[in-house]
């Protein structure tokens, strides 16, 4: 009987994470990354106050939250099966624990922040 | 019976054998940058969370022309996520039968499409 | 044969263990006319220009899975390739990818057809329904849910196609995993508890990265890569609740 994977747990976070970036990362990065930087929005689109708020709320906390630890969950399994792609065997395992240990630090770090914001 | 000397070709450089691998390489690369972009926003919250001085100064490296040229690549790499997602999406949905029909996919790689622009226009409207 | 025929240049590759160490490429000039396939440009180079070369072919129409090969880095059945496609450019006619070559564009299927019978690819009953009860009934929305997955010739073009299984044949790959879930969506099948155990593994359907390239090279559009990923849904809703139900693991 083959022994069962693991699998399963990283896969539906790498799915999670994969429909989240895809639906929202193309306007965040329009926005932080040309329509802010290009002078389209208005002057305190993006300022402190205006974000602290955001991010301190309920939503826009959660939101944050998921976006940004989803989308780590999501490249770290990708990242961690295109080392597989290029030739990496026998020390996937290695791999496997730096990118979903980064994944998971990357989440700790994003809640701690968002708490420190909030309160 | 098994065959004996038999030749096992090698798989080194086994993306550049057929364009179709590449594509593949090229969406897995994706998430190369989509983590890089998650970090860029990690490091704007951590930078609110320090106070205005520290976030002006996230905002000011935003406003840098290699954050838009880093942006301009992640963008590209965003978008060809999202294509390519909404692409396989279907191969991972179960059947919803209609009569002895199942939905095809080309409903749901247009459902997925149009779900992300509805998404985007949302985020653009009200952050703008 | 008129002389006005074209010709068209076929590169092969050509392995005879015998005498050589690794494969070399031998290339043949092979005159076509609009209807010919790649396949009878092998038979004219096996029937009058070199009659060393070994290559499997059967039915001569896509039914049978023989004749898989690699045509300019895709596979192919070669009986359902044209040459007139490819002129005026060349031809180059390799055996198919990931396995290992037998001789010339033959290559070993074992480990396909050892993998076949682990996943017991035939209608599993409880208890055998007597010939006296008559005909298993079913419906053509439960035709509907296997049909499909059904067609697979086992030509093997999906493995050719699978990086995954190239780059570790332990993973089942795209093939095995349509003919796996073909028997498992059938209605009158009740062995789906035999097979899953080798679709929870790592070898099942959790080496695959959705490459998706399977489901577009099969001749038969059976779809392995929406097989093996469904499966990836199915595997994950059992290992999540698994433990809710009172016999274990079950599906």
């Amino acid at each position: 009987m083959p022994k069962r994977s693991n699998e399963p747990i990283f896969w539906s976070l790498f799915g999670a994470g994969g429909v989240v970036s895809a639906m929202v990362l193309p306007a965040l990065v329009l926005l932080t990354g040309l329509a802010w930087p290009l002078g389209l929005m208005s002057e305190g689109a993006l300022g402190y106050e205006r974000m602290s708020s955001f991010a301190g709320s309920l939503i826009g906390g959660l939101a944050l939250f998921v976006v940004i630890s989803l989308t780590f969950w999501h490249a770290a399994h990708r990242i961690a099966h295109t080392a597989h792609d290029f030739g990496v065997h026998r020390g996937l395992g290695v791999w496997k624990a730096i990118c979903y240990g980064a994944a998971g630090v990357g989440t700790l770090w994003t809640a701690v922040v968002l708490l420190m914001v909030a309160f | 019976m098994s065959a004996r000397n038999t030749y096992m070709r090698p798989m080194a450089g086994w993306y550049r054998r057929n364009p179709r691998f590449m594509a593949y390489i090229l969406r897995e690369g994706t998430s190369i940058f989509v983590a890089l972009y998650a970090v860029i926003l990690l490091w704007g919250l951590t930078a609110l969370s320090a106070g205005p001085e520290s976030f002006e100064r996230w905002l000011a490296f935003l406003a840098s022309p290699l954050s838009v040229l880093l942006h301009l690549v992640i963008l590209a790499a965003a978008v060809y996520h999202t294509y390519t997602w909404f692409q396989v999406a279907p191969k991972a949905t179960p059947p919803l039968m209609l009569g002895t029909r199942s939905l095809p996919d080309s409903a749901i790689i247009g459902g997925g499409y149009a779900a992300c622009v509805v998404v985007s226009l949302v985020i653009l409207v009200v952050a703008w | 044969m008129s002389d006005a025929r074209q010709e068209i240049e076929i590169e092969v590759l050509r392995y005879h263990p015998e005498q050589d160490k690794n494969p070399r490429y031998q290339t043949y000039r092979v005159p076509f006319a609009h209807d010919t396939s790649v396949l009878q440009g092998l038979q004219y180079i096996k029937d009058h220009l070199d009659g060393s070369l070994t290559f499997r072919w059967s039915c001569r129409m896509a039914i049978c899975g023989s004749c898989g090969k690699m045509v300019n880095g895709e596979p192919k059945l070669s009986c359902h390739t044209f040459l007139r496609d490819y002129y005026p450019g060349k031809l180059r006619v390799e055996p198919l990818w990931h396995f290992p070559i037998i001789r010339d564009l033959a290559v070993d299927q074992t480990d396909f057809l050892e993998k076949l019978e682990n996943i017991k690819p035939y209608i599993i009953r409880d208890e055998k329904k007597p010939v006296s009860e008559g005909v298993y009934r079913q419906s053509p929305k439960e035709l509907a849910r296997y049909q499909q997955f059904s067609q697979c010739i086992n030509c093997l073009l999906c493995y050719a196609a699978c990086p995954q299984y190239g780059l570790d044949s332990d993973f089942q790959g795209p093939g095995i995993m349509a003919l796996l879930h073909r028997y498992n969506s059938d209605s009158r099948d009740q062995g789906k508890d035999q097979r899953m155990p080798i679709v929870h593994a790592e070898d099942g359907v959790w080496s695959c990265t959705l490459v998706g390239y399977c489901s577009e090279v099969c001749p038969k559009h059976v779809d392995p890569a929406a097989a093996v990923n469904r499966n990836k849904v199915n595997s994950t809703m059992d290992y999540f609740l698994r433990f809710l139900s009172p016999r274990g693991a079950n599906s």
